[in-house]
Order: structure tokens, then C-alpha cells, then sequence
């Protein structure tokens, strides 16, 4: 799973800690995100899009569409 | 807005949580201490067990998903990896029975059937425990 969370965030001048705040999960739990060590569960992915705005296929892609785009 | 600004509710809740976990655990190992061989000794350590149970209970449902994944993650691999061991150091211990007859001597008479029992639960927990924790810590560094 691919996402855009570090790119969405930095548009928004937010830290890791800002977002894990609205989030309301750890820090460590933002970056495990971020750097695909952990795909979000359904919930959080749709709350990480109301957070952002977005809906959720904006923000998450599967490895191989992001491959088929490329 | 900063993080440290303001702890959330969840946050407060699994800070809470620990450290009334890490009290009991405290108040559980002094008495063990200073108290040893007294005969309300064993109603004070259920109590204790009891309190450590219920903010154990607490802190976990304090844990976000992923924190709580990696738990999980740490749990069967740690765990696991420490069964193992557990395993190894047993079948060695049959293999030089008087080696391993002189390591528990030196905590008490090998022939106590309390200690035996008590070397025995400590062979198959602390291991475990042990490889959990390492392999959490080292899920969790690795996160960042």
C-alpha cells in the first residue's frame, strides 16, 4: 500500500505530532504510516481522510495501480 | 497546534494506566521483599496481582492500532522465539542434569520441590517475556 501522507502533511505545514494529534494516535504511528511499515485499518484510513479532506483513494493506492500509473 | 501542548484523552488514559500498573508491580515486589513468609503475604500479593491485571486491562485499551499491532507482532515472534529457547535449555538440562541441578542450587536446595516449581514457571515465562520485549523495542525503533 502507497500513500501521500508525508506530501499532504508538508502542504499543510504539519509535524508527524500535529497529525498524530488529530488523529489521535502516536507519533510513532503516524511515521509506521508514512513509511508503509503499517497499512492503516479502515477506520483510521477514513479518518485520516476526513482529516485531510480528501477522500480516501486520493490519499491511499494499492503498490500495483501506483505501478500501473507510473 | 503542537502535540505537547495538550495530551489527549487517550494519551492521559495509557499514562494513567501505566504508571498505576507500574505502582501495583512496585507495591507487589516490596511486600514480596519485605514481607516474605508472613501469613497475609498471599491476600496482599492477590490484590496486588488483581490491581496489575485491571491497569494492564487499561493501558492495552489505551493503545492506538498500530501500537497495538506491533504488541501483537512482538508477542508471537518475542514469545515464540523465547518458547524456544525455553525448550533448548530444558533438553540441555536433561542432557547434564548435574550441571543444571548445580546452576539451581545456587538460589536453594536442588531437592526443594518449591524451587523446582518456581525454576520451572521461571523457564518458561522469562524467556518469553524476554524475546517479546526485545523484539518490540526493537518493531518499535525501527518505526521511528
Amino acid at each position: 500500500m502507497r500513500n501521500r501522507l508525508k506530501v499532504l502533511r508538508a502542504e499543510r505545514n504539519w509535524s508527524q505530532a500535529d497529525l498524530a494529534e488529530k488523529l489521535d494516535v502516536s507519533r510513532q504511528s503516524v511515521n509506521a504510516i508514512e513509511t508503509g511499515k503499517y497499512d492503516p485499518s479502515l477506520p483510521l484510513a477514513f479518518k485520516i481522510a476526513a482529516v485531510f479532506g480528501l477522500p480516501i483513494e486520493q490519499i491511499f493506492s494499492a503498490d500495483d495501480a501506483a505501478q500501473a500509473a507510473e | 497546534m503542537t502535540a505537547s501542548a495538550s495530551k489527549s484523552p487517550r494519551r492521559r488514559r495509557k499514562a494513567f494506566a501505566m504508571a498505576a500498573m507500574l505502582a501495583s508491580l512496585g507495591i507487589y515486589l516490596g511486600v514480596m521483599v519485605f514481607a516474605g513468609g508472613a501469613p497475609w503475604l498471599i491476600w496482599v500479593v492477590l490484590f496486588a496481582a488483581l490491581l496489575i491485571a485491571v491497569f494492564a486491562s487499561l493501558w492495552v485499551a489505551s493503545l492506538d492500532e498500530a501500537a497495538l499491532q506491533a504488541h501483537y507482532v512482538a508477542w508471537y515472534w518475542g514469545g515464540s522465539a523465547g518458547v524456544v529457547l525455553s525448550m533448548l535449555i530444558y533438553v540441555l538440562a536433561m542432557l547434564q542434569p548435574g550441571a543444571f541441578q548445580q546452576a539451581v542450587a545456587m538460589f536453594g536446595p536442588a531437592a526443594d520441590a518449591q524451587l523446582g516449581f518456581g525454576a520451572g514457571v521461571l523457564l518458561g515465562l522469562v524467556p518469553a517475556v524476554l524475546g517479546y520485549k526485545i523484539w518490540w523495542v526493537v518493531l518499535w525503533l525501527r518505526r521511528g
